[in-house]
């Protein structure tokens, strides 16, 4: 009996331990590892544009997208970098963000830099309709790294 | 003839002064939940928002970019309550009721209210918000707080969190538009 109580008591102090490790266990900031997706990014957007949102969302938010391209503008926003890619149609933008913690490699990025990068993607958004002030189409990724 | 050539020419500027639009693709916008066991706040730097000389205001905010500080929670908010691969955005839509005493030329604060419609998980609703608009020169800073209740938008919180995930939430927004194009 006093050998049950003993096993019961380190279980739940162990499922104690395991519960609260993962509980505070800090988010991620940067998409690392094996990508979910490694895109080409005129091929990415003209996906994005030529499918309903809804498939394209459903394939690729919360994924890892791993993409080359050249940087276009580079904003800082409290801390956290934002840069926007250069595409091939003035309506289609590509947001790239920073979290504060790795905005120290986004900074060594300059506008016309061909970089690698490796995001989490938030998906695409087109405007509603003709008088949508939000005219453009964007897609929105976060958490990125700089992979070269 | 003179006299036609300085109207047109007044006409078409005022044209345009009427159609400036101001924008930003790096809106700031915090969510603060405060319950009865614990208060934390998520970070979306990411946010898209407009505003027109007519007074017409627009946000898009992707639910993904929020940044918790703990994975769980970043987990738990973007899968299990706003379903972020089914709803990736959340919009807001409207119009500032007393555009008349606004001017998005002349430097200064203006306390705002707008009149729209939020579409969040898939729900629609009307609302009406109070905010200020912080005008400087070519820039309009649209900056509001306001709560939002989780249930109004089906946002289910699972009872054993309760006591951790208010109902209410807490949204702190500032955005800081630049002028981008005349239409």
């Amino acid at each position: 009996m006093k050998k049950l109580i003993i096993i019961v008591s380190i279980v739940a102090v162990l499922g104690i331990i395991i519960g609260l490790y993962l509980y505070n266990k800090p988010s991620e900031f940067k998409s690392t590892g094996k990508p979910d997706f490694e895109v080409n990014l005129t091929d990415f957007t003209k996906e994005g544009i030529e499918i309903a949102d809804s498939i394209f969302n459903k394939k690729y938010v919360g994924k890892s997208v791993r993409f080359s391209g050249t940087a276009q503008t580079i904003k800082e926003n409290d801390g956290a970098i934002s840069i926007q890619m250069t595409t091939d149609q003035e309506e289609v933008v590509v947001l790239a963000g920073f979290h504060t913690s790795v905005s120290k490699e986004a900074k060594s990025i300059k506008a016309g830099d061909k970089v690698q990068l490796q995001c989490e993607c938030n998906g695409v958004s087109k405007p509603a309709d003709e008088e949508d002030l939000l005219s453009e189409i964007v897609f929105t990724l976060s958490r990125c790294s700089v992979v070269k | 003839m003179k006299k036609i050539t300085f109207i047109t020419i007044l006409a078409l500027f005022a044209l345009q002064l009427d159609a400036q639009t101001f924008k930003t693709n790096e809106g700031n916008i915090k969510f603060i939940n405060k319950s009865s066991l614990e208060e934390f706040e998520a970070v979306n730097n990411q946010v898209t928002a407009a505003i027109s000389s007519k007074g017409k205001v627009q946000f898009r905010v992707p639910i993904n970019s929020f940044q918790f500080e703990k994975k769980l929670m970043q987990s738990h908010f973007q899968e299990n309550y706003m379903e972020s691969q089914t709803f990736p955005n959340a919009t807001f839509s409207g119009s500032v009721m007393n555009m008349d005493g606004v001017n998005l030329t002349k430097a200064g604060e203006y306390n705002v209210k707008v009149a729209g419609k939020f579409d969040m998980h898939g729900v629609s609703k009307a609302d009406t918000l109070a905010g200020k608009l912080i005008v400087a020169k070519g820039t309009v800073k649209l900056v509001s707080s306001f709560s939002i209740k989780c249930n109004d938008y089906n946002i289910k919180i699972p009872a054993a969190v309760s006591s951790k995930v208010a109902n209410e939430i807490k949204i702190n927004v500032n955005c800081l538009t630049a002028i981008t194009e005349k239409k």
